[in-house]
């Protein structure tokens, strides 16, 4: 009876353990009898990750989370991750962190780097540590979400503060002038359009015309072609340097005539000078020129003179013996 | 004027001394145990039926109780996340809710009635039938002799009983889970590993650990302390389980305090 009891108290011992140990273990979700290889990632930060979180590998589970720590003498975040030996990695695979479902459980899947070109990964020095990258939490996106929300929020209040009764009727009484505007555009168009074909047709006349023009001067360009391919360029060019050789004689003597020019313009010029002052002074009265002209006594005394002269002269000529006596001898 | 204030001023007084007298009584016992351990030559014959009987036997009770409690928190669950909480969840809940709460304080309750009185009535008995002073007269210290192999006990096999009753809870949930509600077992098991961490199961344990104690101490301080006949191993057997249940849910919520 003693040994019975003793019997089954351990064998409800051993139970219990046995209970405690594989229950935690299956709880874990630890893989019995499994073949398993650690892996470890390097992070940024690792958001809402857990110890015993799911690693999944295009979707199926292949391990779990093992430890979550900080990066000796870095500011990373390493992830002990213990998954299936016979999981079938990618080429350069890199684990990125994100959220399974809405209710703050996290994930780390393994991808190929190919697969998320624009994803900065935090590398990490360490041979055989997997890049990593966490997404925004689910918190994250609604903080920003929240911030949009309050920004709509917002706007919504200014429009209404805006858009009052009479703004309403302001808008309303602009749409009837813009339809009205409408119309009468729709009116001017139409008016218009024969106008505007007719100013078409000119157009296509005159772009024919230009065609021709164009046409007369490719002709003309072909025929300087031509001339200066035989040489009646190059004489005219000879004849106009003879010319401009000319030209330049031509040139030289007219500074020459210039010059002399200049020295009579410049004794005209003195001339002219003592000429104004002859004049000034006759028009002061000074000398004989100048009393003749201003004193009329003198000149009336001159005619009389003159008069009497004259008289002498034909007295002379009548009478010459009167005042000539010829000797001879 | 005096007499009507004197009287409740006199059991305020006099209740104050009987809980000092009370705290200092159990201080001396629970010391006059701790003394008692190092003789092992009276208590280790005990201690095998001892804990066959607390805790072998009190196995089918905390499973029995254990297994309902899954069953109701798996329906519970199922019609509280009806809409936008995935149904997985329901596994979390439970698995969660069992190991944490309800598998070591259901299991501590029922086992404060089981065992605490069991051991309360039996010690008050031999209280009364003076056959402890006979073990005193026998040179049988009665502390070694019938506390220190039921507290062993107890704290031993306390654990395990909830370790039984947290796997049964578990499983009758995940039972009805996939029996009576629109859930498979991947998905209640995916819900039962997704919050779970090893410590839930050491923070059971503990509290497991602490209720036996408990449980199986004050058990033997009540039967001590009966005193008269038939009706002081009653009272010390309703006190044995009052106390219990009190002390349990109290460490209850200091563990959740000190360790969560």
């Amino acid at each position: 009876m003693k040994k019975r009891t003793d019997v089954v108290v351990g064998a409800a011992i051993l139970a219990g353990i046995v209970v405690i140990v594989v229950g935690t273990l299956w709880l874990k979700g630890s893989g019995f009898g499994r073949e398993e290889i650690e892996l470890e990632a390097r992070f940024r930060e690792v958001g809402q990750l857990l110890v015993g979180n799911t690693v999944k590998l295009r979707g199926v589970p292949i391990g779990r989370v093992e430890e979550i720590s900080f990066e000796r003498g870095g500011d990373g975040v390493l992830v002990k991750m213990r998954i299936d030996r016979d999981a079938p990695l990618p080429e350069d695979p890199v684990v990125i962190l994100s959220p399974e479902s809405l209710f703050g459980d996290w994930q780390a899947e393994i991808h190929p780097r190919a697969q998320f070109p624009r994803y900065a990964f935090a590398e990490s020095a360490e041979p055989g540590v997997l890049p990593g990258y966490s997404l925004p939490d689910i918190s994250r996106l609604t903080a920003v979400a929240d911030e949009i929300a309050g920004n709509l929020a917002v706007l919504t209040d200014r429009v209404e503060t805006a858009f009052t009764e009479q703004t309403a009727e302001n808008i309303r009484q602009a749409i009837e002038n813009i339809q009205i505007v409408s119309e009468r555009l729709t009116g001017l168009v139409a008016t218009q359009q024969e106008a505007v074909e007719e100013v078409a047709r000119r157009l296509n006349e005159t772009t024919a015309t230009l065609s021709e023009a164009a046409f007369a001067v490719r002709r003309t360009m072909e025929q300087v072609d031509s001339a200066v391919a035989n040489g009646e360029i190059a004489a005219i060019v000879g004849n106009v340097a003879s010319a401009s050789a000319k030209f330049d004689s031509l040139s030289m003597e007219l500074l020459r005539a210039s010059a002399e020019f200049r020295a009579i313009a410049f004794r005209a010029d003195s001339a002219m000078q003592a000429m104004g002052a002859i004049a000034a002074r006759l028009q002061a009265g000074e000398g004989s020129l100048g009393l003749l002209l201003q004193d009329s006594t003198l000149y009336a005394d001159l005619l009389r003179t003159n008069a009497i002269l004259q008289a002498l002269l034909k007295d002379i000529q009548e009478n010459p013996r009167k005042y000539i006596k010829l000797e001879i001898f | 004027m005096n007499g009507l204030w004197s009287a409740p001023l006199a059991w305020v007084g006099r209740s104050a001394l009987e809980l000092s007298a009370g705290f200092g009584r159990f201080g001396r016992f629970t010391a006059s145990a701790v003394r008692a351990l190092s003789d092992t030559g009276t208590w280790g014959r005990q201690l095998i039926e001892q804990m066959a009987r607390l805790g072998v036997e009190s196995i089918p009770i905390a499973v029995f109780i254990a297994a309902f409690t899954g069953i109701v928190l798996a329906l519970q669950a199922s019609y509280t996340f009806t809409g936008a909480v995935p149904l997985y969840f329901v596994g979390a809940l439970v698995a969660k809710t069992m190991i944490l709460e309800l598998g070591p304080v259901l299991t501590g309750l029922a086992l404060a009635g089981r065992v605490g009185a069991n051991i309360a009535s039996e010690i008050g008995t031999m209280r009364v039938t003076e056959q402890i002073d006979a073990l005193e007269t026998l040179a049988y210290d009665p502390v070694a002799y019938l506390v220190v192999p039921r507290v062993l006990a107890g704290v031993v096999m306390f654990p395990i009983v909830v370790a039984f009753a947290d796997a049964v809870g578990i499983a009758a949930g995940w039972i009805t889970s996939i029996n009576l509600l629109d859930l498979s077992t991947p998905e209640f098991v995916r819900g039962v590993r997704l919050f779970f961490d090893t410590f839930d199961v050491r923070y059971s344990l503990v509290k497991a650990t602490s209720f036996g104690l408990v449980v199986t101490l004050v058990g033997c301080f009540s039967g001590f302390g009966a005193a008269g006949g038939a009706a002081a191993v009653g009272r010390a057997t309703t006190q044995a389980v009052v106390l219990s249940s009190m002390l349990i849910l109290v460490l209850d919520a200091f563990w959740a305090a000190v360790l969560l």
